[in-house]
């Protein structure tokens, strides 16, 4: 009972995020709209934490669960991928590493420069 | 037999079954190919094909699971909400940390993929492959890429990330706790915050919490262009 309430409020959330995605007057996913909501009511102590706890911990905990459909959906465009498979592997290797050494030294940057503020 | 397959039951039973079985098998031996996602889509692949059964039937239990994305995606909000006291401390390089690695993301694999030679399309695909699984299918859905493809990017990144990060960290010697939670978080979302927790408490919480954040830059850079 105490899960079907919570997934209950969540499903609400993300219905409301669908209503207000729908009249934004650009796009932007219901998804994330629904997660910056659920974050404002969080924030802002109107929906308690408690309140969607396990409901929560279970989709975070097998949150790749959900992604099996969609990522079986591949074998509609097996050809496509056999084509590029050494492509979007280096791509995705090359870009990882550089990806990488950008946000690691632009936070060690930035924690410089505001101490050297500070002093 | 098409009675059965053709039964939405039939893809929620084959999809539970098998990410049960890789949850198993990853308790036995933890081991790259039991990593649940890779591991329940290969075998699902090869059942479906060995067995001669339509990705439609498939789908139409497949597409219930589906449906939850969306409620996967609010509740990372819980995620962050719960790491808020790192991020008030920290906030400023955290964000500058997350901007700066998924502008680089975004220009390295367009120039990447300019310079091999891939179409328009594929670049789409390819591009939100550094954030986690919601938005990417949400940012791939949006600029007009694949999205079963992304998926599939994002888990190469991940698994890229999962294997190398060690050796980056070593071998640059990347010791600042805070950079090396938001660069892991950053560059290879969920299993960088795996890599991470090795790394300490610090470090997880800023991985996670830089995976989320590198996922809302990358979907208003999206709303911004698009």
């Amino acid at each position: 009972m105490k899960v079907i309430c919570q997934l209950g409020i969540i499903f609400g959330i993300c219905l409301a995020g669908e209503g207000i995605s729908a009249v934004l007057p650009f796009t932007c996913p219901s998804g994330i709209v629904s997660m910056l909501l659920l974050f404002f009511l969080l924030i802002c102590g109107l929906l308690k934490e408690e309140k969607i706890k396990e409901a929560g911990d279970f989709l975070l905990d097998n949150m790749a669960f959900f992604y099996i459909p969609v990522s079986v959906g591949m074998l509609e465009y097996f050809d496509i991928i056999r084509q590029h498979v050494v492509k979007i592997l280096l791509i995705c290797l090359l870009s990882f590493v550089l990806t990488l050494i950008s946000s690691y030294y632009t936070v060690v940057f930035v924690r410089r420069l505001m101490k050297g503020g500070a002093d | 037999m098409k009675e059965i397959t053709s039964s939405p039951m039939f893809g929620l039973t084959l999809t539970c079954v098998v990410y049960a079985m890789a949850g198993a098998l990853k308790k036995k031996k933890d081991s790259l190919f039991f990593n649940p996602l890779v591991f329940s889509l290969v075998s699902i692949c090869l059942f479906l094909s060995v067995a001669n059964i339509s990705l439609e039937d498939y789908q139409k239990g497949g597409n219930l699971i589906h449906v939850m994305l969306s409620p996967v995606t609010c509740i990372l909000a819980m995620m962050v909400y719960r790491r808020i006291g790192s991020l008030r401390r920290n906030w400023l390089p955290v964000a500058a940390g997350c901007a700066a690695g998924t502008v680089t993301a975004i220009v390295s694999t367009v120039v990447l993929c300019r310079v091999l030679g891939m179409e328009e399309q594929m670049t789409m695909t390819i591009l939100p492959k550094s954030v986690t699984g919601p938005f990417a299918i949400a940012v791939s859905e949006m600029i007009g890429g694949i999205p079963s493809i992304t998926i599939a990017c994002v888990s190469i990144t991940g698994i890229t990330g999962l294997l190398l990060s060690p050796y980056l960290i070593r071998f640059l010697k990347l010791s600042d706790p805070v950079a090396a939670g938001v660069s892991l978080g950053t560059s290879c979302h969920a299993l960088g915050t795996v890599r991470a927790l090795e790394l300490g408490e610090e470090q997880a919480a800023m991985a996670s919490l830089s995976m989320c954040l590198s996922g809302i830059i990358l979907v208003g850079i999206a709303v911004l262009l698009y």
